[in-house]
């Protein structure tokens, strides 16, 4: 806890506010007659440019973190704060225009609109955001330009993640959320889309949050929150960050 | 045997979750089979009812009208050998004076035999007794005449009968089948029973007042061989035979106007019954098919793991034509109870119109049965494609995840410009219409025909009026019509020149003719003009008057085909009036009127066919005030040899009535038919497309859409299609009127084809409503869409 302290010493030398804050949130789902606690009193907080790893198997309420930190659910007690703003207390219309140009996801199906190029898929995003990346700077970033007017069914997985991360990418976020997002691809692909994620983190600054049960993965994280059974059970702080490329996937 | 229990509660479980989609589809199932029972039970009730009329109480097979018949020219034709029954009776006008009506009543006297015996066109008595003893002033009335005017047994009425006052008593009312349809006597097209007299009278007391002693004026009979040519050649025979007896009308029994109207008005019911809930049923079984095929689609791994489990190929097609045998039964439930309830409703409502004897609504085992097989089978005949493709599937590969849905382009990208301008969204639209070809077509397909059926009522509607005003404001000018028995002299127009309060007097004669031009006859009427006339004043199509010249005919359009003549052609002509001699006529000119039948010339040339010098039987008179009052009324009707006097305001107003009346409340059943079919078609469409694309609409709301925009991308989709459906409906509706204005061109009169722009407009205004209300349910559905659930990792 020492070590903790004063870790958190330093990050409060270069940003003493956090970006967003979890604070004592629960959650708890109702099947049927059964409640079914997902989250249970978790306390986390997020830094500007850091890469934070949400680490547990399945079933330990990781998405339910993720879908509270992204305005996409709300706690049953608890607060969301980002910044000066409560996702708790905010409506509907806030909570989307709060996704809308705060938050960029990258999700373990990719989920692309099948019906819409690269390029397009990417546009979903821009069209409706305040100061968007152009769509093909996007898609040149994940490396990905001359691919801009194919369908998601000629890309392969790797591509198809590639493009869901120059969409989230693309609308300028305050914030990359990944839920699992090599989590459907072979070890090769998913290296290399954690190392777009790792760029993205290095050079252009964004804070990234991913969420996964590959322990690997936090030996690139600043920080990792391991969270079991709908609590947070361990947040380690490394020194020393190693790269993708260099982890034995 | 747990197995299908099981697997049956899923079936039910599937549909409560698209219980609304099921509902929408069955709501109109049960439309379509509600119109099917509903119509066809009223139409085999209203056919039972007539029949049964028709036969207990004989209607004649044919009728013949004569000047003066004697007992032995009866005698004579009766031998011949297409007659199987002949009766005469004696016709003769009469003016019914009542205190409730401002004028006197032109009425038809008819005899009865004083001692009840069954007789053609008998009576059916609905109030009081036959005649009774031998006293002559008695009568019974026809019993809507009775109805209108309070009058029952017991009370008497005055009544003006071959110039003599008579006070009669009112002895019974009753039904008659030559009058279910009551038609004033004096022509028009409306029943007005209330104007429409029949005073049934004992046979030797109307021959004594008619001076027909022993004789008769009008012949009634049964013929061996009822169809229509062999008929007509009994007719013709039988004409030439009574020649002396002064032949003026035959008729078969199907041209007597109320058999005639009656018809026509079962073989449209007919029509409706079968067109309506054809369209209906149709579109349950395409939507089905949509739906049913989405379901397997979506099922594939479900479908995959029944198999691997054993499930035979037969069980899944079992289990998915479940579902259309649900949709089907249920709906085809709903619309029995439906269409009993039209079928009550449409019972009482023709009972009020028809002067039928009281009928029930009957059940028909066999057409309940009928419609409830029509009703499955449609439905099913839309699961069927599904359910085979999903016994088809292959469950190791159906286990697997679907293949990523294709993207690929459609033929719109290759035009660059416009593509590159379009928001990703309207991409979306447009790539899910062409990539589902056959769901788009259905949506376009049921909005065409619910416009076309809007547009073709409405101006169907616009077509009678269009009718009514050509008739009675453009052809029509006069304020009286006096119809003469008689063609009578000049002197008449000075005579009722002099009445007070007439500003015009116009002469007509009006003749039934034989025209004839070598093996080719029809009988129709002549009318004769005056130069200069301005009180009826024939108009071509065009709406030009016609142009009479001094010499020869001029011949509406359809009469000179029928003939085979041109202009320039002589006719022969034999007028049933006056000296009934031949003659030659030449054919002047052929004209296009909606009057099919009609034949025009001089006055003064017509009188010259009929071997006179100036006749006239019909006066047209103009008034300083429209509406006459009751004094000048009464001293036309009282004047010798009038038969009847019309006036063309009161015809007018109520045939206007009668129009408002009937199309308003069927155009409001049609309007709520098509806005049924539009939102049940285009709303089913978008819950297909959304169900479809649920994942979409997922991202679209992480991505920080809002709803209205997502729902923006459906509504598009949606009023794409609509449009397309509903602008080639205005163009399909045209030609529907087209195709129906020619299907209802009778010989009579024509329906002129009118396309006003409001009807179009006003046609493609429901439907933009129906189409917007489907519309708020989609918003609803994105709105409400737990499109979180779409991101929990797939099944």
């Amino acid at each position: 806890m020492a070590i903790e302290g004063g870790e958190r010493k330093t990050h409060m030398e270069a940003q003493p506010q956090p970006l967003l804050t979890v604070r004592s949130i629960s959650k708890i789902y109702r099947m049927g007659e059964v409640e079914v606690p997902a989250l249970r009193e978790v306390d986390l907080e997020i830094f500007e440019s850091e890469f934070l790893v949400i680490l547990g198997p399945s079933g330990s309420g990781k998405s339910t973190l993720l879908n509270m930190i992204g305005g996409m659910d709300r706690p049953s007690s608890g607060q969301v704060l980002f910044g000066e703003q409560d996702l708790t207390r905010a409506s509907d219309r806030q909570l989307t225009l709060f996704r809308r140009h705060q938050i960029g996801f990258v999700f373990q199906f990719f989920n692309l609109v099948p019906s819409l190029t690269a390029l397009e898929n990417v546009q979903v995003a821009t069209d409706i955001a305040r100061d968007p990346l152009p769509a093909r700077e996007a898609l040149r970033i994940v490396g990905l330009e001359d691919r801009a007017s194919h369908f998601p069914s000629q890309l392969s997985g790797g591509q198809q993640q590639r493009v869901a991360i120059a969409r989230a990418l693309s609308a300028n976020p305050r914030l990359l959320l990944c839920d699992e997002p090599t989590g459907n691809l072979d070890t090769a692909t998913g290296a290399q889309v954690m190392e777009l994620l790792e760029r993205l983190n290095q050079d252009r600054g964004k804070t990234v949050v991913v969420i996964t049960h590959n322990a690997l993965v936090s030996r690139m994280a600043n920080r990792t929150a391991e969270i079991r059974d709908g609590r947070i059970v361990r947040l380690d702080i490394q020194q020393h960050r190693e790269s993708a490329r260099s982890l034995p996937w | 045997m747990r197995m299908v229990p099981t697997v049956l509660r899923s079936l039910l479980r599937e549909i409560r979750q698209r219980l609304g989609a099921i509902l929408l589809l069955g709501a109109l199932g049960a439309v379509g089979s509600g119109l099917l029972v509903g119509m066809l039970a009223v139409y085999y009730d209203l056919d039972a009812s007539r029949a049964r009329f028709y036969r207990e109480q004989r209607l004649a097979d044919f009728s013949l009208s004569l000047k003066r018949a004697p007992r032995s020219a009866l005698e004579q034709v009766r031998r011949h050998p297409g007659v199987r029954h002949l009766e005469g009776r004696v016709r003769i006008e009469a003016r019914v004076d009542l205190p409730d009506s401002p004028e006197p009543i032109t009425s038809t006297a008819l005899s009865l035999p004083r001692i009840r015996r069954p007789v053609l066109n008998d009576i059916l008595l609905v109030s009081g007794t036959w005649f009774e003893g031998t006293r002559d002033d008695q009568t019974i009335l026809n019993d809507a005449f009775a109805r209108a005017h309070d009058l029952r047994p017991g009370d008497h009425l005055e009544a003006l009968i071959m110039g003599r006052q008579q006070r009669l008593l009112v002895v019974g009312t009753a039904l008659a089948p030559e009058f279910v349809y009551v038609l004033p006597p004096a022509g028009g097209m409306v029943p007005d029973p209330a104007r429409t007299g029949v005073l049934y009278l004992p046979l030797d007391t109307l021959q004594d007042w008619a001076g027909l002693n022993g004789a008769f004026n009008e012949f009634l009979g049964l013929a061996w061989d009822l169809r229509p040519v062999p008929l007509r050649n009994t007719l013709k025979d039988l004409e030439r035979q009574l020649d002396p007896y002064g032949v003026a009308l035959s008729l078969t029994g199907e041209e007597m106007p109320s058999v005639q109207f009656l018809a026509n008005e079962l073989h449209e019911l007919q029509t409706s019954a079968t067109l309506l809930p054809a369209l209906c049923l149709g579109v349950v079984g395409l939507v089905l098919h949509i739906v049913t095929g989405r379901m397997v689609t979506q099922q594939r791994t479900t479908i995959g793991t029944l198999r691997a489990l054993g499930y035979t190929r037969t069980f899944i097609v079992r289990h998915y034509l479940g579902y259309g045998l649900v949709v089907g039964l249920g709906s085809a439930l709903a619309g029995l109870a439906l269409g009993l309830w039209i079928q009550s409703a449409m019972v009482r409502l023709y009972q009020d119109y028809f002067e039928l004897p009281p009928f029930q609504p009957a059940l028909y085992p066999g057409l309940l049965a009928g419609a409830l097989g029509v009703g499955v089978l449609f439905a099913m005949a839309g699961t069927v494609q599904a359910a085979l493709r999903a016994s088809r599937m292959n469950p190791a590969e159906a286990m697997r995840p679907p293949a990523p849905e294709k993207g690929g382009r459609i033929f719109l990208e290759r035009v660059r410009v416009l593509w590159e301008f379009l928001p990703f969204w309207g991409k979306l639209v447009l790539r899910s219409i062409f990539r589902n070809p056959f769901r788009s077509m259905v949506a376009i397909l049921t909005s065409l025909a619910a416009t076309a059926l809007l547009v073709e009522s409405l101006c169907m509607m616009a077509a009678m009026h269009a009718m009514i005003d050509h008739e009675f404001r453009h052809t029509s000018h006069q304020d009286l019509t006096v119809a003469l028995r008689e063609p009578v002299g000049r002197d008449i127009l000075s005579e009722l020149g002099a009445l007070p309060g007439i500003t015009e007097v116009e002469p007509q004669l009006v003749v039934s003719a034989d025209l004839s031009r070598g093996a080719r006859e029809k009988r129709t009427g002549l009318t004769g003009l005056v130069e200069g006339n301005r009180l009826f004043t024939p108009l071509d199509e065009q709406g030009q008057p016609l142009r009479v010249p001094e010499e020869g005919l001029v011949l509406a359009r359809k009469l000179a085909e029928i003939l085979g003549v041109v202009p320039g052609d002589t006719l022969r002509l034999r007028p049933l009036i006056g000296t009934r001699q031949i003659r030659e006529a030449p054919v002047v000119a052929v004209v296009d009127t909606y009057m099919g039948l009609g034949a025009w010339c001089r006055l003064e040339y017509l009188s010259r066919l009929i071997g006179e010098d100036w006749a006239a039987n019909a006066i047209l008179l103009d008034l300083a005030n429209p509406r006459p009052d009751r004094a000048l009324l009464e001293e036309l009707a009282r004047r010798p040899g009038v038969v009847g006097v019309e006036q063309r305001v009161r015809a007018l107003e109520k045939i206007q009535q009668l129009m408002d009346q009937n199309f308003g409340t069927s155009l409001f059943i049609l309007i709520l038919f098509s806005g049924l079919l539009a939102f049940g078609s285009v709303l089913n469409t978008a819950m297909v497309s959304l169900e479809e694309r649920q994942r979409e609409v997922g991202t679209l709301r992480v991505l920080g859409y809002t709803p209205e925009r997502v729902a923006l991308v459906f509504a598009t989709e949606i009023a794409l299609l609509s449009a397309v459906g509903i602008g080639l409906g205005l163009w399909a509706g045209v030609g529907l009127v087209h195709l129906v204005v020619q299907a209802y061109s009778r010989e009579l009169f024509r329906l002129p084809a009118v396309i006003p722009p409001e009807a179009l407009f006003q046609s493609a205004a429901v439907m933009v409503l129906f189409v917007a209300l489907a519309q708020v349910v989609v918003w609803r559905l994105v709105a409400r869409m737990p499109w979180l659930a779409v991101f929990k990792v797939r099944e």
